[in-house]
C-alpha cells in the first residue's frame, strides 16, 4: 500500500535573481523539514547553469505517499503567501504529474485528486494487470498469476488483498467454464427472447451475433468459442422455427378444414332448412291439389310437376311427400303384409262398393300370401292386425261408420248378449248382417253373393262380406260356422272393441239372458 | 294313382299332356288333366290331414277341394290348353264364358227350376241334345264332342264329370258321374272362383 513518491519542484519565475532563488530554496527545504515525518528525508538540490553560476533553483526528494497531503498544503500554502511561479513535479511509480503554477488553487485541485485516492491506489493498478490478463485467455494461467505475484510485491500489496483484487478481476466469471456457462446462458436468453418474439430467422441472425460478440468480448472468452455456442444454439433456434413453422401450417391447415367443415355443416344445415321450406310448400301444394280428388287432376299434376321442378323436389321425395299427403287426407294404408291398399281405398273413396269387396278379399288373400287359398279356420291367425286395421279403417272411413269390421264386431256382441246358443248365435249374425234369410223348412236360407246389396242402404256391417273364407260363392254366399268363429275371434283380438261401446240393445227383440 | 307325385313326375305329366294336345288327341289329354287335378287334391289332402288318418278315400273335387287347387298347377294346365287349342278350349275359356255370364245374366240358383239350367252349361256345349232333355241334364261324358269344332270352353271337361257316385245319384244321374244329371253349381261356381283368385296373383 505504501509507496514512495518522487517529488521534484523547481521555481522558474525568471524575474527572481539567482540569489533569491536559492533563499527560496532554502526556505522550501526548511519549511519541508518542519512537517512531522520528513526530518529524515534527504534533499536533493536542483542547480541549474544561469548567468555563467550554478544556481540553486529547485529541490528533489522522496516522501512516503502518506505524506503527500501535509505536503501538498504546505506547498499549497507558501503558494498563496509567495505566489512565486513554480513547477511541481510529483513521480508516483510510472505516473508524473506535473504542474507549474503561481496560484494557490491549482494546487487546491491537485489536492482534492490526491485526497480522493484516484491519483494513487495500487489495488487500481493490479486490478487493472490482473483483468487484462484475465481476459486474454478467460482466466488466470499459472504464468499470469505468477506475472501477478511480481507486480504485487512491486506494488507492495499484501497475499491476502491480492487474492481478492484477482477475485475481482476475473469476476463474476472467475473461470472459463463459468464464462461458457454464462455465454450459454445469455445465448439460450436472447433465444428464448426471440422465440417469445417469434421474430423471423433474418432478423433474428442480422440482430443477436454482434451483441453476443460482444459479451464474448467483455467476458474476454475466445471469439471461436463464443461462435461455437452460438451456432449451436443457432441451430436448435432454427429448428425450433421450423418445427414451430411446420406445426403452425399444420394448424392452420387444420384450423381451416375445421372452420371449413363447420361451415359446409351450416350450409348443410341451411340447405335441409330451405329443402324442408320447399318440401313444406309441395305438401301444400299436393293438399290443395289432393283436397278434391285422391289424384290430382292433370292440370293440378301439371301444377305439381312445374312446382317440384321449381323447388327441386326430387321425384322420389314428391313421389314420398304425394302418398303421405294422400294418406293424410283420405286413410292410411299401412300394410304388415307388404300389401298395396291404395286400389282399395281408390274404389271405396269412389263408393264402388261391389268392387271394393271383391277388392279387399285380393287384398287379404294376399296378405295371407297361401296361394290365394281361402282363408280358414287354422290360417286366419296369420293375418296381421294392422292389416285389419287398415282395411277396417278405410271402409269405416267411407262408409261413415256403416261398414267394417269394427261394425260387424258390434253386431256380433249384439248378437252375443241376445243368443245364448253358439249356433243360434251365428245364425242371428248372419241375418243381422243381412248375409242370409231366416232357415226355414225347405230353404236354409243362404243367398247368392252377388244378390248381396252394395250400397250404403245395406244393414250395418253387410260390408265388407267374408268371401274370402269361400270356396264359392255364386251359387250361395255360405260362410263354413268353424271358420267364422275362428274369423271373429281373431277380429276381437287383433282390433278389440272398446268396453263402453255397446251398441244399444234392439228393443223389438227379447233378451234371452234376463 | 299317382298319389305321391313328386315334382319331376309333375313335370313328366304335364309333358305328356303338351304331347297330347299337340297331337289334338284331346279326350287323353282330358283324362290326364282330370289326373292332375285330383292328383294335386290327393296331395292337398295328405298335407292337410297328417298321415295319421285312416280315410284313403278316392279323391274328388269337392268345392273345398277345388278352392285349395294349386294356382301354378291349374295356370301350367291352362296354358297347354290354349296354346294347343288357339285359345278354344283351358279354364281361360271357361272363366271368361262364365265371368261374362255373371256380367250380364242375373241368375239365381235358388229358383230351383230344373228346366233352366245355369247358362253357362248351355254355352260350352256340355247339355244334352234337346230332344233328350226334359229338364237341364248334362252330357254323358262320351258324348262330349273331342275336337277343335266343339264349342269354346267344351274342354276340359273331365275334371267336372267326375264325381262320387252317391252324388251321381243324388244329382239324377245313374253313376254315370256328372253325366246324365244336373250340374253342380257349387263345383263349377268353385272352379271358377279359384281361376279368378288365381289370376289376382299375377296382376
Amino acid at each position: 500500500m505504501a509507496q514512495d513518491i518522487e517529488f521534484s519542484i523547481k521555481f522558474t519565475d525568471p524575474q527572481l535573481k539567482s540569489d533569491d532563488v536559492a533563499t527560496e530554496v532554502h526556505y522550501l527545504i526548511e519549511d519541508l523539514r518542519d512537517l512531522d515525518g520528513m526530518s529524515q528525508t534527504r534533499f536533493e538540490p536542483i542547480s541549474e547553469i544561469r548567468d555563467v553560476a550554478e544556481v540553486r533553483v529547485g529541490v528533489t526528494f522522496a516522501a512516503h505517499s502518506d505524506l503527500l497531503g501535509p505536503i501538498l498544503r504546505r506547498l499549497r500554502d507558501r503558494l498563496y503567501y509567495n505566489p512565486i511561479e513554480t513547477c511541481f513535479r510529483f513521480r508516483i511509480s510510472d505516473l508524473v504529474l506535473q504542474i507549474q503554477t503561481h496560484q494557490a488553487d491549482d494546487l487546491m485541485g491537485f489536492m482534492a485528486a490526491v485526497q480522493s485516492g484516484l491519483l494513487f491506489a495500487p489495488e487500481r493498478d493490479y486490478l487493472a494487470e490482473a483483468e487484462t490478463y484475465s481476459r486474454t485467455q478467460g482466466e488466470l494461467s499459472p504464468t499470469e498469476l505468477d506475472n501477478l505475484n511480481l507486480l504485487r510485491q512491486r506494488l507492495d500489496i499484501t497475499a491476502e488483498e491480492a487474492e481478492v483484487l484477482n477475485a475481482r478481476a476475473a469476476s463474476p466469471y472467475p473461470t472459463k467454464a463459468d464464462k461458457h456457462r454464462h455465454f450459454e446462458d445469455m445465448t439460450a436468453a436472447e433465444f428464448s427472447r426471440l422465440r417469445a418474439m417469434n421474430e423471423g430467422p433474418p432478423f433474428a441472425s442480422r440482430d443477436i451475433w454482434p451483441v453476443l460478440q460482444e459479451l464474448a468480448e467483455n467476458l474476454g472468452m475466445p471469439v471461436l468459442e463464443a461462435e461455437a455456442i452460438y451456432q449451436t444454439h443457432r441451430q436448435r433456434y432454427d429448428d425450433d422455427i421450423r418445427l414451430k413453422t411446420e406445426q403452425n401450417t399444420a394448424k392452420t391447415a387444420e384450423d381451416a378444414r375445421l372452420t371449413a367443415a363447420a361451415k359446409a355443416e351450416a350450409e348443410r344445415q341451411k340447405q335441409a332448412q330451405q329443402l324442408q321450406e320447399r318440401l313444406n310448400q309441395y305438401r301444400d301444394l299436393c293438399r290443395q291439389t289432393m283436397a278434391n280428388s285422391l289424384y290430382p287432376s292433370e292440370f293440378d299434376q301439371g301444377r305439381l310437376d312445374q312446382a317440384r321442378r321449381l323447388w327441386d323436389v326430387s321425384v322420389e321425395q314428391a313421389v314420398q311427400l304425394e302418398a303421405e299427403v294422400r294418406d293424410e287426407l283420405y286413410g292410411g294404408v299401412a300394410s304388415a303384409a307388404g300389401v298395396d291398399y291404395s286400389r282399395l281405398r281408390d274404389l271405396l273413396h269412389q263408393q264402388a262398393w261391389h268392387e271394393a269387396d271383391m277388392e279387399t278379399e285380393v287384398v287379404i288373400l294376399k296378405a295371407l300370401n297361401l296361394d290365394m287359398q281361402p282363408v280358414t279356420a287354422t290360417t286366419v291367425e296369420h293375418l296381421p292386425a294392422v292389416d285389419l286395421a287398415t282395411i277396417d279403417a278405410l271402409w269405416t272411413r267411407y262408409s261413415k261408420g256403416r261398414f267394417g269390421f269394427k261394425a260387424q264386431q258390434q253386431v256380433y256382441r249384439a248378437q252375443q248378449q241376445i243368443q245364448a246358443d253358439d249356433r243360434q248365435r251365428w245364425v242371428a249374425f248372419e241375418q243381422a248382417l243381412g248375409w242370409r234369410e231366416a232357415p226355414s223348412l225347405f230353404s236354409r236360407g243362404y243367398k247368392p253373393y252377388h244378390v248381396l246389396n252394395f250400397s250404403l242402404e245395406a244393414t250395418p256391417g253387410h260390408l265388407p262380406t267374408w268371401r274370402w273364407c269361400c270356396p264359392s260363392l255364386s251359387d250361395r254366399y255360405k260362410i263354413n260356422l268353424e271358420v267364422m268363429a275362428a274369423v271373429m275371434q281373431h277380429l276381437n283380438d287383433g282390433m278389440p272393441l272398446e268396453a263402453v261401446a255397446v251398441p244399444a240393445l234392439d228393443t223389438a227383440l227379447p233378451t234371452q239372458l234376463a | 294313382m299317382l298319389a305321391s307325385a313328386t315334382h319331376s313326375g309333375l313335370e313328366e305329366s304335364l309333358n305328356e299332356l303338351s304331347l297330347l294336345l299337340n297331337e289334338e288327341d284331346w279326350e287323353e289329354a282330358d283324362r290326364l288333366t282330370a289326373d292332375l287335378l285330383l292328383n294335386a287334391v290327393a296331395n292337398h289332402q295328405n298335407a292337410v290331414r297328417l298321415q295319421g288318418s285312416s280315410s284313403r278315400q278316392r279323391p274328388y273335387l269337392t268345392t273345398e277341394a277345388v278352392a285349395a287347387l294349386p294356382c301354378q298347377l291349374l295356370q301350367a294346365i291352362d296354358d297347354r290348353w290354349q296354346r294347343a287349342s288357339g285359345g278354344h278350349f283351358g279354364f281361360s275359356a271357361q272363366l271368361q264364358i262364365y265371368a261374362d255370364l255373371l256380367e250380364t245374366v242375373d241368375f239365381d240358383p235358388n229358383l230351383n227350376n230344373w228346366s233352366t239350367p245355369h247358362p253357362f252349361f248351355e254355352d260350352v256345349g256340355w247339355l244334352m241334345l234337346v230332344a233328350l232333355r226334359p229338364i237341364g241334364f248334362l252330357r254323358f261324358y262320351n258324348w262330349l264332342e273331342f275336337d277343335l269344332d266343339a264349342p269354346k270352353g267344351h274342354l276340359p271337361a273331365l275334371w267336372y264329370w267326375k264325381i262320387p257316385r252317391l252324388e251321381s245319384l243324388q244329382m239324377g244321374g245313374f253313376l254315370t258321374g256328372q253325366g246324365g244329371c244336373f250340374g253342380d253349381l257349387a263345383r263349377l261356381d268353385a272352379m271358377m272362383l279359384r281361376l279368378s283368385r288365381c289370376r289376382q296373383i299375377g296382376g
